[in-house]
């Protein structure tokens, strides 16, 4: 049993990300999240000259076009074993491109030890 | 290739946390927010239906923190993050600081790593070139 991690920057090929899960049988759970590049380039652009000033992206409601921050997704998959992750991988792939080019996201799988699912 | 999870409770301390980690040449991170469970237990005020809501918009931070999640090459630059992470937010054994706990990763694709290895390996290619007899 393994744990497929999705970081999707391209937050516009979710829902096809989705379905192309559901087509090989596969149920993810998805969170906001937020790259720390974008966090920090946005907030001070001279990188950490100034990272004391108080945090305050929790208070900006999430996801707004023009607020500048760019936030993405983070979906976690449960898959049975490594042909299936690699299966997910490359049906991810298969939608938003190849992940080597800067701004698509990061995917990689960790072995879980114990599940109670389904 | 390991993955190091940070769930950071001292919100002021991220950017710094965040400064620590790339100086440890960690390559990129993603940032999630997250409620720890044991405030959200505690806070019995905050989780009764309408003065609840009242409060949580008072108080800027309900318990939150964020989790920092990140693909790390090899042990010893895990080891050298944690211990600037460490460096920054002191003891942390004390409560409400923060945990941290790195798992192993089969595989990984796409991110600011996998550009950052590509680019080492044509470098190395290049250097082998460069240094045989062809030249």
């Amino acid at each position: 049993m393994y744990a497929l991690f999705i970081v999707l920057n391209k937050t516009e090929y979710l829902k096809e990300v989705i379905k192309a899960l559901g087509d090989i049988g596969l149920d993810c759970a998805i969170m906001d999240s937020i790259s720390a590049n974008q966090y920090v380039n946005f907030y001070s652009p001279h990188t950490f000259d100034a990272y004391n000033i108080p945090v305050v992206v929790g208070s900006i409601s999430m996801a707004e076009e023009d607020s500048g921050v760019i936030y993405n997704k983070t979906m976690i998959v449960l898959v049975e074993n490594e042909e299936k992750a690699e299966q997910a991988m490359k049906a991810v792939e298969s939608i938003v491109g190849n992940m080597d080019r800067p701004g698509t996201g990061i995917m990689f799988y960790v072995p879980v030890v114990k599940t109670a699912a389904e | 290739m390991y993955v190091l999870f940070i769930v950071l409770n001292d919100l002021d301390k991220l950017k710094e946390v965040l400064a620590a980690l790339k100086s440890a040449d960690v390559r990129g991170a993603t940032i999630i927010d997250s409620v720890g469970a044991g405030a959200m237990m505690e806070e019995e005020f905050l989780g009764s239906p309408l003065i609840g809501g009242f409060m949580r918009s008072l108080s800027s931070n309900y318990g939150s923190n964020k989790t920092i999640f990140s693909v790390i090459e090899r042990e010893e630059q895990v080891d050298r993050a944690m211990a600037a992470v460490e460096k920054v937010l002191g003891d942390m054994n004390k409560p409400g600081t923060a945990i941290m706990f790195v798992l192993p990763v089969v595989k990984f694709k796409g991110g600011e790593l996998e550009r950052h290895i590509d680019r080492r390996e044509r470098k190395n290619i290049l250097q082998k070139e460069y240094e045989s007899e062809y030249y």
